[in-house]
């Protein structure tokens, strides 16, 4: 074979085109996984609330919206949302009648009662999941 | 090889969003899929085999542990590889000190020489050709020409790769196609003279 520069160029473009892939291990996709092993363990213990950031956002969203809907439009009927102006200036002697309230469900639907009721609920269980949500996180803090 | 690569009907994205879920599985393929290119590319660049299995090991237990990282800016291939030939480049200025030359043609470990010798005695002996070529250049002209020619990346692609502008890796390219085909001149001619 004649050495021009064709040739040469043409022989190198021949086995750079036919080089091929060198063979891993055969054992080499076990021994990457076995080594990550500590890394899994995190993986799997890593905690995630019940109730989402998203979902306690929309949920306070509905609450504020319910809220001033029942302050700006005041109805004369005695609905849901037909709260008292003053609302706020006797939620201090409501929320003190909160324990003497029965249980029956008919006699207590009544605004001045589920205002009282339900949104100090709503807020204590937010309080409640961020609470259990910090310490999960932060429980190896805890555990020492 | 690379067809079979390339022909996987789910994304890389897809298998990515499974592991960051949680599923091993997942990484396993993705580890299966890319482990010969990588354990190449480390090998290319260490030529020693021990060496190139631990870095390409390595460099996976990387991609797992920031794979949150990955923004898919770029192909996830991509990333790998940068990620490769970081650790590979680090471990040859760490651990490889210039004493330890080794004769031209033991350079690379050739294996199984005398496997199927009259079925494939023209690919073992371009591949020995090859050796020799590559063992001519320097770590970081192996890693391009192996990324161009072996893993057919774009030249921004091995831009992204190595950290090296667009401009530089046409230069290098060219210059280290003239090396090669130099030696290549050198092994022909002496292959000639050994004919005659």
């Amino acid at each position: 074979m004649e050495l021009s520069d064709e040739n040469i160029t043409r022989k190198l473009d021949e086995l750079l085109k036919h080089q091929d892939y060198e063979k891993a291990p055969a054992d080499f996709s076990d021994k990457v996984l076995s080594g990550l092993h500590p890394y899994l363990a995190d993986v799997k213990s890593q905690y995630t609330p019940l109730i989402s950031k998203k979902a306690w956002i929309l949920v306070g969203v509905l609450l504020m919206i319910l809220f001033i809907l029942a302050y700006v439009f005041p109805s004369n009927t005695e609905t849901w949302f037909d709260i008292p102006l003053d609302y706020l200036s006797g939620l201090i002697e409501n929320s003190k009648s909160i324990f003497e309230i029965s249980f029956n469900l008919f006699n207590n639907l009544d605004t001045s009662f589920l205002f009282p009721v339900i949104i100090p609920s709503f807020i204590l269980l937010i309080i409640f999941d961020r609470l259990i949500h910090f310490v999960m996180k932060n429980r190896s803090f805890f555990l020492i | 090889m690379r067809h079979i690569i390339r022909m996987d009907k789910k994304s890389d994205r897809f298998y990515i969003d499974n592991i960051l879920k949680g599923d091993v599985q997942a990484f396993s393929y993705l580890v299966d899929k890319y482990k010969d290119m990588v354990f190449t590319l480390s090998f290319r660049i260490l030529k020693n085999r021990e060496n190139a299995e631990e870095v390409a090991q390595d460099s996976f237990v990387k991609v797992y542990q920031n794979l949150k990282k990955f923004k898919s800016k770029s192909k996830f291939s991509t990333w790998l590889y940068r990620i490769v030939y970081n650790t590979a480049i680090s471990r040859v200025r760490v651990k490889q000190k210039p004493t330890m030359l080794i004769d031209d043609q033991n350079y690379f470990e050739i294996e199984d020489k005398n496997q199927n010798v009259s079925k494939s005695f023209d690919i073992e002996n371009n591949k020995m050709i090859l050796q020799r070529l590559m063992n001519k250049l320097d770590e970081n002209d192996r890693a391009l020409i192996t990324l161009y020619y072996l893993d057919e990346c774009k030249i921004s692609e091995i831009a992204e790769i190595t950290g090296i502008n667009n401009s530089n890796i046409k230069v290098k390219l060219h210059r280290t196609r003239k090396k090669m085909q130099e030696e290549l001149h050198k092994i022909m001619k002496n292959e000639m003279v050994g004919i005659i």
